[in-house]
């Protein structure tokens, strides 16, 4: 699944570790979710879209 | 507020810093056991290995619950492991018959449980990794 989170983090001027803190999880993971190596649960993805304040849908979406 | 939330993400950092360090370290002692159990190594090569690995193995299982990311490095290296257990369970026999006939030597069954639990231990950090490297 791709998504634009590294552009939203970009966007806000965090590093990795920082949206880390915010989402609650590791740098690891949130690395792992970037680079498409981990689809996130729904619990967090709906985390994320409350954080950036936007649908989950202009976040997350299928490679089609 | 900030502080305790800053706290706790360096806490889950280390915390998946360490499982990770484990994990390769667990990898590389499997890898070295496959080793010494096929060429001449020391003994304490052996020994440290098993020591390692252990450890590792008892880090991962404690501490699988980081996050949702470990969690999954761990379900992949878990189904992995099944999956080798079932194919080594229902084919083990039929090769080690073949291997037994080609070199007519009559192997115990304690080298087949052993040989199990390595085949498992090193599917399940294969899983582990292949999920790391490319998800």
């Amino acid at each position: 699944m791709k998504n634009r989170l590294k552009v939203l983090r970009a966007e806000r001027d965090w590093s990795q570790a920082e949206l880390a803190m915010h989402l609650d999880v590791s740098r690891q993971a949130v690395n792992a979710i970037e680079t498409g190596k981990h689809d996130p649960s729904l619990t967090l993805a709906f985390r994320i879209a409350r954080l950036f304040a936007m649908p989950i849908e202009e976040i997350f979406h299928d490679e089609v | 507020m900030f502080d305790a939330t800053k706290a706790n993400l360096r806490s889950t950092d280390t915390r998946a810093r360490i499982y990770l360090t484990c994990a390769h370290m667990g990898a590389i002692a499997t890898a070295l056991l496959i080793v010494a159990s096929i060429a001449p190594l020391p003994d304490f090569v052996r020994g440290l290995s098993v020591g390692v690995l252990l450890v590792s193995l008892i880090v991962l299982l404690v501490r699988r619950r980081v996050d949702e990311y470990i969690d999954g490095l761990w379900a992949s290296g878990a189904s992995f492991a099944f999956v080798a257990m079932v194919v080594w369970f229902l084919f083990a026999p039929f090769l080690s018959g073949i291997v037994d006939d080609l070199l007519r030597q009559v192997s115990g069954p304690t080298d087949f449980a052993r040989g199990g639990g390595l085949v498992a231990i090193t599917a399940f950090f294969a899983g582990f990794h292949c999920k790391w490297l490319r998800g």
